[in-house]
């Protein structure tokens, strides 16, 4: 369907001999224009604008020149403009073309070149007609060009080192070649001390304490610096801070956030278990493709990664980053809305990925790199062909594996139940309970929970038959009452069935299993005939109710989360309405183009949690032309918090596990399309059904309650076989709602109450694991995106199919129904994409040296650096795949070099050759990051807590109170926190490698006057306050620095103690001194 | 002195400019235009039937009836420049107005649409409006920063969060400060912690120490930098207190914004408009006012504009609140000569509907709404751009977000197509790729 193929890259570009005329015309058509049409007409033509006066469409055009001066020398390619401005040889930043410093790859370069030295020879005597023009675009031949782009061709084979050391010392010799050619000379090997203060803090955002320090220095006395370092590196990376500090890094490349955004910033809940999967993952040292697959398709993977006791599916929390997308607040636009989430998806995955801003290919082909508009929506299919859900992070085998104990045990306490309840209703005080329920008029019965707080749940109400003992109790004559309401009944039943018949625009029954279309990624949902236990939630509540056949998602365990989706279709100016129940809050939600969130126009349904059938209806007409989904959940799995209710005044429910928590589930019989925006199903299942089976054989009301309790047994009898009907269950339901037949602990027989024990007792062996959930995505029916022209949603043109960019690869994703995630996946971890490896080893290599070989280590396209040391990052990347992408390793590699060692100072060919220190002959001075001030002040006043993982401290409380790594505060988009901020934690909306490490007026204000940097120190002078200042100081110093202060340091303190009046207050303002030295935050 | 926005860059001025300043108030929340500055005597004609034309999807999806104006527009000024009852003394500056009555925003809800209207982007991660100023301006403000939003009272921060007034990809130094101008302490942390002497010893004997680390690597820049910010940073304790102090101020000044006013909303809000005019005499490039919660709290302190109901009450009660310090804000601006470079905007994230919400409200109309410039070069007594006869959706001339911020940013002398800033792949700019100057509203 695209319009081409992968293409020969063949075109020779080097070794260029003169050229006779009719050769030079042929060049100039072949190798200049298309350059001058792609890359310069949209600024410099007759149809688009003149910038700078300045025609390039044309020869008179380029003879005239702009306003500064001619653009062309015939002849002299060095002196001419044109050629020094994509020779980026001008001062002036703006003038190097084209703009936005995408620089011409060499070969082109070298055309021109050529073409100005063999005099300029240039056909066009006018601007173009259409036709050329449309010839001279072709993305075919743009891409084809593009792809020759450094970053694209692929990472050349060699030997692979042997070893680390080996490679080690090849990544040095590299370095070092660099200096001899540029007569550069490198600086010293920096200290023992310095070396040791960069480990630390690059490898676990820590200081070192004063035993390491010791420690450290002993063994380089010992066995010299190369053996210290290499212990060092292998102990730090063996830390579980290691994993912290990197995940940090990692979190940034995916825009880690625990806010939705938009009105409100809700929090999504539980993204956490994400930040804590990373740090587990890079700490296992997880290799890096394994990872980066699991970002885009974990929850795919045929062999999913586990934790230890595999209980944990750890692979599928990696899609969680798929959900760190920001929302708008109850959008109006729906599919704009939907579009701009995908977009952000897209942006994250190929930058974090391959550094490639593929969503600049959003509006139409990118302008500088080889991704096509189609590029864009092949991928964008991909993503949008998921839904958005919670996912368990319970691994199900595990559940498989305790299936049978678990249904044994429900079967158990289902048959222990049904002689509990034939006993109570054997009993003679089986009537009294009946007589006391009629005479209290129920108060418990009127207030069961309003059943309507969302939409039109309907309750049964009149045709119930408890109703009628309770209306007609003091009635003359009960025949013909019993008439009266036999027949109100039926026609009820008879009217409501022809109604909703007529209403009916679609039927999708669930007796039968899930129906065709729909489909379940998370639980084990099946159908049932009715008697199916309505489990309770709570730790009273045995069981709400018994159920009629349907779907239900607790077959085994309500522990057991589970989402089921319909296929998705168009919503009309009609409804909708299901026949369902559940527990735990579970939702009947209908979703309006992905969007995640509930509120105003966007409803769902909550499960009552009371044990009653629910018949629920909704207009869905405002969402006419929108595309949707229907989907039932158990509570946990909701995409997200219900976030209020759809009528003023009802109360949210919760979404928080308690401890109280014993699951939720759902139940379905059937959904229904209805045809109008008023229609609303009615009720055609009534309990009072089953009595008219038998002939009544009572006139007086005594024996109206003996014929319900010979009713009552039959059904329960019933219950044995399998002749036990929907009404039959809905009749014995009405009997435990109204607290007739027991249904609590406590009131149950001991055998329910051991056969429950039995249940829980199993379910314990993964119960913690299994309230644990994290934001993710389920596949849905997979679809190729229409792609939009001018970026526009509402101007869909042609059907782009799923794929991946197609000069690195346009093999087709061959897809059936699932979404192409993992299929995208392979593509960008495999072999033939060579923008993968070079991309990864660059980001580690840059908070490694503060800065990467490609130093725009998000953008590896055109208008990104080009590499310092495009061979070593060759040698990297090759050496990264052969290695199995194995993390520790790399930085082992890095870390080790004696150019990681050297000393921060440059040299004086340094200084005068490479300011920029482009050569890394000396090493970087960098600042400590947000996370590693706030921890080493906290860390300095003794009172950092060190423990790892779950709860979290929202950010107000944080900056004063909390002592946790920083790593840990919930990252929100708003409200965060103070220090955080100055100190340029970014904000999560795309991929961000490198932060910035600014400086400004904001940070010192922070530092002297911020209540929390003061009680570090406040905290540090209290733990001190016994020791003499002098050798206080000593250790203030080292603590401070991670080094032996020297001893006119230490007297400086002490001067300054006494000039303080050398009490409690002063040795606390000497921690704050010290704790405002740049020394104290920077990295020497 | 070295100012606080990246002193190493020169200005991308590129012309002369007509403005050095801008004061934007900010109608948090969506101010109705048919209610105040864009007059459509059809709604009364035509009150309680519905709207004779198809009404987009509003959030609450209560769409009511048409709605006349409780408000009696009249002309006003030499210009007769129709401005309502709402505004009576604002109505006093007609003149000197340029009401641009076709605005539009690509987003219906609070979040997004301030985020838009700062950025030109519905999503945060952009830079706002005020810190592109700063940094295609710079700072010519000693130990002040060059973007700051005011707050007093209970002013909090709109629906959308401060990230509206972020820095986003631009360097930090450009981010909004946010002074609370009636606290003790305007910035986070300005309070000195310590007495002044113990200050000055530390910053001394840490500069000692720097100096000594930062020869040991060699001297670096960025050291360097970061031990001259504590000089800065040790005099904005004095320079920010002293710009919010008003006591300088005469009884005059203080009465004309309503300093002295009965309701203590009005009193809150004028003391910003004050320290408005004060900071941009001492340089500060951009300034954004924050509104309170109305007395009568007919909204949320974060939108305290946004009358889905009793927007009778409601408006009335926030007009009360910045109309004679708006207005007092523009004479004393005139009166010091600074009007002529100094821009004043004031503008809701969008506007409300014609059609009533309920009974008695107005929800949001992003598709032509009114917001008005003055001074700086704007016309004034001129109005630009129509909405249909409703007041609902433009028909003439739309100004979208882009094309309003190159507007003013040309007035700053700035060309909006130059100053921009290379992130992830591409060069940004405020007015993205659809922003144009639009001479029109100028003189």
């Amino acid at each position: 369907m695209r319009t081409f193929g992968k293409l020969a890259l063949s075109l020779a570009f080097c070794c260029l001999p003169s050229l006779v005329a009719s050769e030079k015309v042929e060049f100039f058509e072949s190798r200049i224009r298309p350059i001058l049409t792609q890359e310069c007409y949209e600024c410099h033509s007759e149809r688009h604008k003149a910038k700078g006066g300045l025609l390039l469409d044309s020869r008179p055009g380029l003879e005239a020149g702009g306003d500064t001066g001619p653009s062309i020398v015939p002849g002299n390619a060095e002196e001419s403009f044109l050629y020094q401005t994509i020779m980026h040889h001008v001062e002036d930043e703006d003038m190097r073309m084209p703009k936005q410093g995408a620089k011409l790859e060499d070969s082109v370069l070298a055309d021109f070149k050529k073409w100005i030295d063999d005099g300029a020879v240039d056909p066009r005597n006018t601007a173009p007609s259409d036709e050329q023009l449309a010839a001279d675009t072709d993305w075919g031949a743009i891409a084809a060009r593009r792809a020759q782009h450094w970053s694209f061709l692929p990472v050349p084979s060699r030997a692979v080192a042997e070893d680390e050391i080996a490679l080690t010392r090849q990544i040095d010799q590299l370095i070092e070649k660099q200096w001899d050619e540029n007569a550069v000379s490198p600086s010293a090997l920096a200290d023992r001390w310095t070396v040791l203060r960069r480990l630390n803090f690059i490898l676990t955002g820590l200081p070192a304490s004063l035993v390491e320090q010791q420690q450290f220095s002993d063994l380089w006395d010992k066995e010299g610096r190369e053996a210290a370092v290499a212990s060092k590196v292998d102990e730090l990376l063996a830390s579980p801070h290691f994993g912290e500090k990197w995940a940090q890094h990692w979190l940034d490349w995916y825009r880690y956030t625990e806010g939705h955004g938009g009105q409100g910033d809700p929090k999504n809940e539980r993204a956490h278990e994400y930040r804590d999967y990373v740090i587990r993952a890079l700490n296992d040292n997880v290799p890096y493709d394994q990872l980066v697959k699991e970002q885009i398709a974990g929850d795919l993977l045929s062999t999913p990664r586990l934790n230890e006791d595999g209980l944990i599916n750890e692979s599928r929390i990696g899609v969680a980053q798929l959900r760190f997308v920001e929302h708008g607040f109850l959008p109006v636009d729906a599919l704009d809305e939907k579009v701009k989430f995908t977009d952000n998806q897209v942006d994250v995955i190929t930058k974090a990925t391959m550094g490639l801003t593929v969503s600049c290919a959003r509006c139409h082909d990118h302008k500088f790199d080889a991704v096509s508009h189609a590029d864009y929506h092949a991928i964008f299919g991909v993503l949008a062909s998921s839904n958005p859900s919670h996912r368990p992070l319970l691994e199900s085998s595990q559940i498989d594996s305790q299936r049978e104990a678990l249904e044994a045990a429900r079967k158990q306490l289902e048959s222990e139940l049904k002689s509990s309840w034939l006993n109570e209703v054997k009993a003679p005080e089986f009537r009294d309970k009946l007589q006391s329920f009629v005479d209290s008029y129920a108060p418990t019965w009127e207030t069961l929970p309003p059943a309507n707080d969302y939409q039109d749940h309907l309750t049964l109400g009149d045709y119930d038959a408890l109703r009628f003992l309770r209306n007609q109790r003091e009635s003359t004559d009960l025949p013909k009452s019993w008439a009266h309401f036999k027949k109100k009944v039926l026609s009820a039943k008879a009217d409501n069935v022809k109604a909703n018949e007529a209403m009916t625009k679609e039927l999708i029954d669930f007796r039968n299993g899930l129906p065709a279309g729909w489909y379940q990624r998370d639980g084990s949902s099946r159908a049932v005939p009715a008697g199916e236990l309505g489990m309770g939630v709570d730790d009273e509540m045995v069981a709400m109710s018994v159920l009629p056949a349907g779907l239900i998602s607790h077959a085994s365990t309500t522990q057991e989360d589970a989402a089921i989706f319909s296929p998705k279709f168009e919503y009309y100016d009609g409804a909708i309405g299901a026949n369902w129940s559940g527990g735990g809050f579970s939702q009947f939600r209908y979703v309006v183009q992905n969007y995640p969130m509930v509120g105003s126009i966007y409803r769902y349904f909550p499960a009552t949690d009371s044990g009653e059938l629910l018949t629920s209806s909704d207009k869905f007409e405002f969402w006419k032309g929108e595309k949707g989904h229907l989907q039932f959940n158990t509570r946990r799995l909701a995409p997200a918090p219900p976030r209020g209710p759809n009528r003023p005044g009802a109360k949210p429910p919760r979404f928080h596990p308690t401890p109280r928590e014993n699951g939720s589930w759902f139940h379905v019989s059937e959904v229904r399309l209805l045809k109008e925006e008023d229609d609303r199903l009615k009720p055609a299942l009534f309990s009072s059904e089953i009595l008219f089976h038998a002939e009544p054989d009572f006139t007086t009301f005594p024996e109206a309650l003996v014929f319900y309790q010979q009713q009552l047994l039959r059904v329960l009898e019933r219950w044995q076989t399998d002749a036990f009907s929907d009404a039959d269950a809905l009749f014995v339901t009405e009997f435990l709602r109204a607290n007739i037949l027991s249904r609590r602990i406590g009131e149950v027989s001991p055998g329910v109450e051991g056969a429950l024990t039995k249940l829980r007792s199993v379910e314990a062996s993964f119960a913690d694991i299994a309230r644990r959930t994290a934001p993710g995505v389920v596949d849905s029916e997979g679809f190729d995106q229409a792609l939009y022209l001018r970026g526009n949603h509402k101007t869909p043109a042609e059907i782009i199919p799923r794929g991946f960019i197609d000069v690195i690869d346009d093999e087709d994703f061959q897809l059936g129904e699932e979404s192409g995630r993992l299929q995208l996946a392979e593509k960008i971890v495999s072999a033939g994409n060579p923008l993968f490896d070079r991309v990864a080893v660059n980001r580690f290599w840059s908070h490694v040296f503060g800065e990467g070989i490609v130093s725009s280590v998000d953008n590896f396209g055109r208008t990104g650096k080009q590499p310092t040391h495009p061979e070593l990052l060759d040698v990297l990347a090759f050496q990264f795949r052969d290695d199995g992408f194995d993390i520790k390793e790399l930085l082992r590699s890095l870390l080790n070099t004696t150019t990681f060692q050297r000393q921060s100072t440059p040299t004086a060919t340094a200084a005068e050759l490479d300011p920029t220190n482009r050569l890394l002959s000396h090493a970087r001075i960098r600042r400590l990051d947000a996370e590693g001030v706030r921890d080493h002040l906290l860390a300095l006043g003794g009172a950092l807590d060190l423990r790892m993982f779950g709860g979290q401290t929202p950010p107000p409380l944080a900056e004063t109170s909390d002592k946790r790594r920083s790593l840990y505060i919930t990252r929100m988009r708003r409200g965060r926190i103070g220090l955080m901020d100055v100190f340029d934690m970014p904000v999560p909306s795309s991929t961000r490698g490198m932060r910035d490490a600014s400086t400004t007026p904001a940070q010192s204000i922070s530092m002297m006057n911020s209540p929390f940097v003061k009680l570090q120190s406040e905290r540090w002078a209290e733990s001190h306050s016994d020791k003499a200042a002098k050798e206080a100081f000593g250790l203030l110093l080292t603590k401070a620095f991670s080094r032996p202060p020297s001893s006119s340091q230490v007297g400086r303190l002490m001067e300054f103690y006494e000039l303080q009046g050398a009490d409690a207050e002063a040795l606390a303002h000497t921690a704050h001194l010290v704790t405002t030295m740049k020394e104290f935050i920077y990295l020497r | 002195m070295k100012d606080l926005a990246h002193a190493s860059r020169p200005l991308l001025t590129d012309h002369r400019p007509s403005a050095t300043s801008v004061i934007f108030v900010h109608i948090s929340g969506g101010l109705s235009q048919v209610d105040s500055f864009d007059y459509k005597p059809l709604l009364t004609k035509m009150a309680g039937e519905p709207m004779p034309m198809p009404v987009k999807g509003t959030m609450f999806d209560a769409v009511g009836k048409i709605m006349p104006s409780p408000w009696a527009f009249r002309p006003r000024g030499e210009s007769g420049l129709p401005v309502s009852d709402l505004f009576p003394n604002i109505a006093t500056m007609a003149d000197e107005l340029c009401v641009i009555k076709s605005m539009t925003s690509k987003a219906s809800e609070h979040a997004q649409a301030n985020i838009f209207f700062h950025s030109g982007f519905p999503f945060q991660g952009h830079p706002s409006a005020g810190a592109w100023m700063s940094y295609g301006l710079g700072s010519q403000a000693s130990n002040l920063p060059s973007y700051v939003v005011l707050r007093s009272g209970d002013a909090k921060d709109p629906i959308g969060g401060r990230s509206m007034y972020s820095n986003g990809f631009l360097p930090t130094a450009h981010q909004a400060s946010f002074l609370t101008i009636d606290q003790e302490m305007a910035l986070p942390n300005l309070k000195p912690s310590d007495p002044s002497l113990i200050q000055q010893q530390k910053i001394s004997f840490m500069k000692e120490f720097d100096q000594e680390f930062n020869a040991s690597v060699g001297t670096s820049d960025v050291v360097d930098a970061a031990i001259e910010h504590y000089e800065t940073a040790f005099k904005m304790q004095s320079s920010v207190p002293d710009a919010c102090d008003l006591k300088g101020e005469t009884e005059l000044t203080r009465r004309l914004y309503g300093l002295e006013h009965e309701s203590q909303q009005t009193r809150d809000f004028g003391k910003q408009c004050l320290v408005a005019r004060r900071l941009v005499e001492r340089g500060v490039r951009f300034v954004q006012l924050s509104c309170l919660l109305g007395e009568t709290k007919n909204a949320s302190a974060a939108n305290p504009w946004d009358q889905h109901g009793k927007l009778r009450t409601g408006h009335a009660d926030m007009a009360r609140q910045v109309d004679q310090p708006v207005a007092a804000l523009l004479r004393d601006l005139k009166g010091r000569g600074m009007l002529d470079n100094t821009i004043v905007i004031f503008s809701g994230e969008f506007g409300r509907t014609p059609f009533a919400q309920g009974s008695d409200g107005r929800d949001h109309d992003p598709f032509g709404f009114s917001a008005w410039v003055a001074g700086g070069g704007f016309k004034g007594g001129f109005s630009y751009g129509e909405t249909d006869e409703f007041g609902y959706n433009t028909i003439d001339k739309p100004v979208d977000i882009y094309s309003f911020w190159a507007t003013i940013q040309q007035q700053l002398g700035l060309n909006h197509e130059d100053v921009t800033y290379h992130f992830a792949g591409r060069d940004y700019r405020l007015s993205d790729v659809e922003g144009h100057v639009i001479y029109d509203l100028v003189a």
